[in-house]
């Protein structure tokens, strides 16, 4: 009974995961996008009021302008946005606790706010550069970078789903010789499970790199400003604030990939002619999702 | 048929807009000017800021340290100009339609600024190529294609000069989504004769979903 209870409640998220992509790649999450954009403009215009509160020395503003900087990363991340689309996809694609995903979303976004402060202050002190030069090396040259990272993580992640069915392939044309008696002690290639496990540091370091890349314009605004005031502790706070609000939905989009992985796993039974065919879904949904991460990069990157 | 299934791959991947957010607001104010032959010939444009932004430009300019809000006339003046910088080829962020055809505007003159309950308010001219008689039903928008800045148009135009019936349409924030479903359907259903020039589906989501004002001038308005 539990067991079949747990099989429908994975169904389940598998069955929200599809609806939302679905709905998002069909414009019909507009509303709520749009719901998001007028939260951050007055999430935005508020932070104003809190900095201007700060300059005319009201040190209680501090709080209220963190507290701001939270909500302007959760408006902003519930917008469309990178890290939602590598994380989400990561997470339903390959064998990756939710644990482990939820780390690499709350890493990322931290990481992605140290990417900020490190642009802002390298650029201005080393490089001297202005406003408008700091904001154009971030949108153009960095959101290059970052497409291109994100679309490595694509093929990364389709080729290990590749490998994972050629491996599978492997283990079904050994199974058959194995009733030939062939007491061979010869070393098998990696089975699915030991290759859905090489989920090493490297894959972690990508997808936090590939979101950290591409900083919030907004976090540079925030940034630019408080330097300008000469409150850049302050700035480099509230760009922490905004990394963990956007890590609120970022763990909430690796719960979701993570539920819609397990209800994928969920339709297959564990005995029976089904099961065999479900011993290849892994190896191929880890190539789909990377496969798709890619090609949306190509297509942002064109 | 391999054109079609190409076409059918573009359409799973997102519209642009879905991936893009804007970091700027600004509401848009405009005076439209007929002159004595009642045609068309320029257009004031202001531009209001969103305060966040408004205090990166002031703090970037390094004006008002004190943070009163109020400019001295030193500093009112080293405002002036501020977003006059625009990179050759920038339209300006408006758009003038008669007929489906887009009308040609020269570059904006004559930039002032000012500061006022913490937004920055500039205020420029656009001159019209030629001007445009007035009796033809006016289609105007204010939108940004790459939808970095979301406009707004809080008030009907202002109109000197002549007799004009303006009504002001507030954007409909799903009719972006819908104007994509509606092209994606669109290019499915044409099928064979698609030509070469529509393989790549393009759909400007910045104008669909924006603001606009429509305009009728004369007796009849």
């Amino acid at each position: 009974m539990s067991a079949a209870l747990s099989r429908v409640v994975a169904l389940v998220g598998l069955v929200v995961g599809l609806l939302l992509v679905a709905l998002w790649l069909g414009g019909g999450l507009a509303g709520i996008e749009y719901w998001a954009t007028q939260q951050q403009r007055n999430a935005q215009n508020l932070m104003a009021g809190a900095l201007r509160a700060l300059r005319a020395g009201e040190p209680g503003a501090v709080a209220s302008l963190l507290g701001l900087c939270f909500a302007y990363g959760v408006a902003h991340a519930v917008g469309p946005g990178h890290g939602k689309v590598i994380i989400g996809t990561y997470g339903f694609g390959a064998q990756v606790p939710f644990a482990r995903l939820a780390g690499l979303s709350v890493a990322a976004s931290v990481a992605q706010a140290g990417t900020a402060v490190a642009l802002v202050w390298g650029g201005i002190t080393i490089l001297d550069l202005g406003r408008e030069a700091l904001t154009e090396l971030s949108e153009v040259a960095m959101a290059q970078i970052s497409t291109v990272m994100i679309a490595l993580v694509g093929l990364w992640l389709a080729l290990r789903g590749a490998r994972m069915l050629r491996s599978e392939a492997a283990r079904h044309h050994h199974d058959h010789h194995h009733h030939d008696g062939c007491g061979c002690g010869h070393a098998h290639g990696p089975t699915p499970q030991q290759v859905a496990q090489t989920r090493s540091l490297r894959d972690g370091l990508l997808v936090v790199a590939g979101i950290a890349a591409r900083p919030c314009t907004g976090a540079l605004f925030l940034l630019i400003l408080t330097w300008r005031m000469g409150i850049f502790g302050i700035g480099m706070l509230g760009t922490l604030a905004m990394g963990l609000g956007t890590a609120l939905v970022t763990v909430g989009v690796a719960g979701l990939a993570v539920w819609a992985r397990q209800g994928s796993v969920a339709l297959f039974p564990a005995t029976g002619p089904w099961a065999q065919l479900g011993r290849w879904l892994p190896g191929a949904m880890q190539l789909g999702a990377g496969l798709l991460i890619a090609a949306i990069s190509v297509a942002v990157l064109l | 048929m391999f054109l079609r299934s190409c076409l059918a791959a573009l359409m799973i991947l997102p519209p642009a807009g879905a991936l893009a957010h804007p970091h700027l607001f600004i509401d848009a104010g405009l005076e439209l000017v007929y002159d004595d032959q009642g045609a068309l010939s320029q257009v004031a444009v202001e531009w209001r800021y969103d305060a966040f932004y408004s205090l990166l430009i002031i703090e970037d300019l390094g004006l008002d340290p004190d943070g009163d809000g109020i400019l001295t006339p030193d500093e009112q003046a080293a405002l002036q100009g501020f977003d006059a910088g625009w990179e050759p080829g920038f339209d300006g962020r408006l758009y003038l339609g008669v007929e489906g055809r887009r009308i040609g505007l020269r570059d904006g003159r004559d930039f002032t600024a000012r500061y006022e309950d913490g937004q920055l308010v500039s205020r420029h001219w656009r001159d019209l190529e030629t001007p445009l008689d007035g009796a033809l039903p006016l289609l105007v928008q204010v939108y940004d294609p790459e939808y970095y800045v979301q406009f707004s148009i809080p008030e009907p135009p202002a109109i000197t000069g002549a007799d004009c019936v303006a009504d002001l349409r507030m954007g409909d924030p799903f009719a972006a989504a819908d104007a994509y479903a509606r092209a994606v359907a669109e290019a499915l259903g044409e099928g064979a004769e698609t030509s070469p020039e529509q393989e790549m589906l393009v759909v400007d989501i910045g104008s669909v979903g924006s603001d606009e004002i429509r305009v009728r001038c004369g007796p009849d308005a």
